[in-house]
């Protein structure tokens, strides 16, 4: 099992040991060990579904290797904190998880895990597909971990803006900063239109980037060593580009 | 005749295709339709209304010089021109020489639509999911009826996408992420064979994979790329897809079946067949608002006669609109709960 430390807690990162995604399938007839990892996640996800996964807390026994499940309470914490940086008070967490009635899940794909939102009305349909080895991608993908780091996406981003509840940690640039930003430059002060009222507080430096209408464009990183850009040179990068929708044309191959 | 033949000539067709075309359709449509095909179609986009009103698009896209003209067919589907060539000629058909692409705007970027022929714009319209709906999409990719059907759904409900292609899925799920389609799964598997894990569906959509021969006016290359023999082999596969199709929906469930092919093996034919060996399947009609714009099904053909249901199939050929829509074919078919 692999333990991850977390605000002084251990708890144990629901990611099997030997993750491994299969190979897409092309038959239905998988081989046997497949059939067999396929039929225990089935019964799995079925149990959790049926409310076991309310008690996160108690030791999860050792499974095959398997790419979805649940997202444990440390996990949900450690998103929730992050979403939440974006906003004021709880706002954030309650307009995208709990109004939007989503079950919170973890997708392991190599070394990767991510988070990914879908709605609990799916739970019928999306039950008996969370084993299938072919599933590719579904619900909103929230973001991914880095060991017990949350990383926002560009999609969770999205929804964040369009919820209305991003409140703090945005830049807004002007329709030149936006054009630079969507062909993957980084913003300088020419580019700023506005940024919020305390700057980036953000404990790592992140920040949404938003155009002149408030839709979000991206995810910036602070480089200022003013977070305000009060103090800034013109030739200073003030935020670097993390992502922009502009990957949506320049990486559609690689996505 | 000398007219087509002197395109068929000059146009480097198989003359197959152009044979075949005269039996179906007679010499003056099929000169009509050679015609078409000379030019490409009119480009298109979807409002994605989840993502933005049609109002407020309309607005900034004009303000980018585009101007938009409906799709009548679709009430979210617009042809798209540069505001300057079309303000001089008022053209419907003309393609306009863009001063930036429609398919790299921010607000294409922004997921507010996505660039979409309008022929391919009516299997959604005719399955009419709803918000709540239980919707698969049995070859998903590249998306763009997949994210049309998320957002008449508004993104509630659930919608299954399966691609077979691997190679496919990342401009699918560039799509579908783009758009921001949350109500979304999507599958990597071959079509034909999914069943067990998936139950049944209330709605079904299958854009089956065809010879493209209603491509044409957009790639010329079609015109020598297929043969006769890919038509059978296309036929084959259309069939076990419907025969899958039919065994996933849900007494009472509707399905569209529809392809971007002119040839009846890949359409009457496949639907036929299938009808034959299900008693409980019919090919309803269509609306009348939007059957008017378009020819019936064939119902016999080539020396072959088909279910007269068929005649209730939509058969869009480019002349149908001074735009050149893409050649399409469709059918609504429904699954009734007893015989």
């Amino acid at each position: 099992m692999n333990v991850v430390s977390h605000m002084g807690k251990k708890f144990v990162k629901r990611v099997p040991r030997a993750v491994r995604e299969p190979e897409p399938g092309f038959d239905n007839d998988p081989g046997a060990r497949k059939q067999k990892a396929y039929q225990k996640a089935s019964r799995q996800a079925e149990q959790e579904f049926d409310g076991e996964m309310d008690n996160v807390d108690q030791e999860q026994p050792e499974r095959e290797s398997h790419w979805i499940d649940f997202a444990a309470k440390e996990q949900k914490d450690i998103v929730h904190e992050e979403l939440n940086q974006f906003g004021n008070g709880d706002e954030p967490w309650q307009v995208l998880v709990v109004k939007g009635d989503n079950n919170i899940f973890l997708y392991s794909k190599g070394s990767n895990t991510s988070i990914y939102l879908m709605p609990r009305e799916a739970k019928d349909r999306f039950k008996p597909l969370m084993g299938n080895p072919g599933l590719r991608y579904f619900g909103l993908y929230l973001g991914n971990f880095k060991g017990d780091q949350f990383n926002l996406s560009l999609e969770g981003a999205t929804e964040l803006a369009k919820s209305g509840a991003a409140r703090k940690n945005w830049v807004k640039l002007n329709d030149e900063g936006e054009k630079s930003f969507l062909y993957g430059q980084d913003i300088k002060k020419a580019d700023l239109h506005s940024v919020c009222e305390r700057g980036i507080t953000h404990n790592r430096g992140i920040c949404l980037v938003l155009n002149a209408l408030g839709e979000c464009i991206g995810i910036g990183k602070l480089e200022a060593r003013d977070p305000t850009f009060k103090k800034v040179s013109d030739e200073e990068i003030l935020v670097k580009n993390v992502v922009d929708r502009g990957v949506y044309l320049r990486n559609q191959n690689r996505l | 005749m000398s007219q087509i033949y002197r395109i068929m000539k000059n146009e480097q067709y198989q003359p197959y295709m152009v044979e075949r075309y005269i039996l179906m359709f007679g010499e003056e449509k099929t000169l009509e339709l050679l015609r078409s095909f000379q030019k490409p179609p009119v480009p298109s986009i979807n409002v994605n209304t989840c993502n933005i009103s049609i109002k407020a698009l309309k607005e900034r896209l004009e303000a980018k010089h585009f101007h938009l003209e409906p799709v009548p067919w679709c009430s979210t589907g617009f042809w798209i021109y540069d505001a300057h060539e079309y303000e001089k000629k008022m053209n419907p058909g003309m393609v306009s020489q863009f001063q930036f692409s429609p398919g790299a705007t921010h607000e294409y970027l922004q997921g507010m639509y996505s660039m979409q022929g309008a022929s391919s714009m009516l299997p959604p319209v005719l399955l009419d999911p709803k918000p709540d709906d239980d919707v698969l999409d049995m070859a998903a990719a590249p998306g763009t009826k997949f994210v049309q059907m998320g957002q008449m759904m508004k993104n509630r409900g659930v919608l299954v996408g399966v691609e077979r292609s691997l190679d496919r899925v990342p401009a699918l799920k560039a799509n579908v992420q783009r758009c921001g389609v949350t109500n979304s799964i999507l599958i990597c598997n071959d079509s034909r064979h999914i069943g067990e894990q998936f139950n049944g569906f209330g709605k079904i959509l299958l854009d089956a994979p065809c010879t493209g021969e209603g491509l044409i006016g957009s790639d010329p290359t079609r015109k020598n790329s297929r043969s006769v023999g890919d038509i059978q082999t296309m036929r084959d596969i259309q069939v076990q897809l419907l025969e899958n199709a039919v065994a996933l929906l849900k007494p009472s469930g509707r399905m569209v079946y529809s392809t971007c092919s002119l040839a009846p093996e890949e359409n009457e034919f496949v639907i036929d067949k299938v009808i034959q060996n299900h008693k409980n399947l019919a090919v309803v009609e269509p609306p009348k608002e939007i059957a008017k714009h378009f020819d019936q099904g064939l119902v016999q053909t080539m020396g072959a006669k088909f279910d007269p249901s068929l005649k209730n199939a939509i058969r869009v050929y480019p002349y149908h609109h001074p735009t050149r829509p893409e050649g399409f074919f469709a059918a609504i078919i429904e699954k009734m709960e007893k015989i």
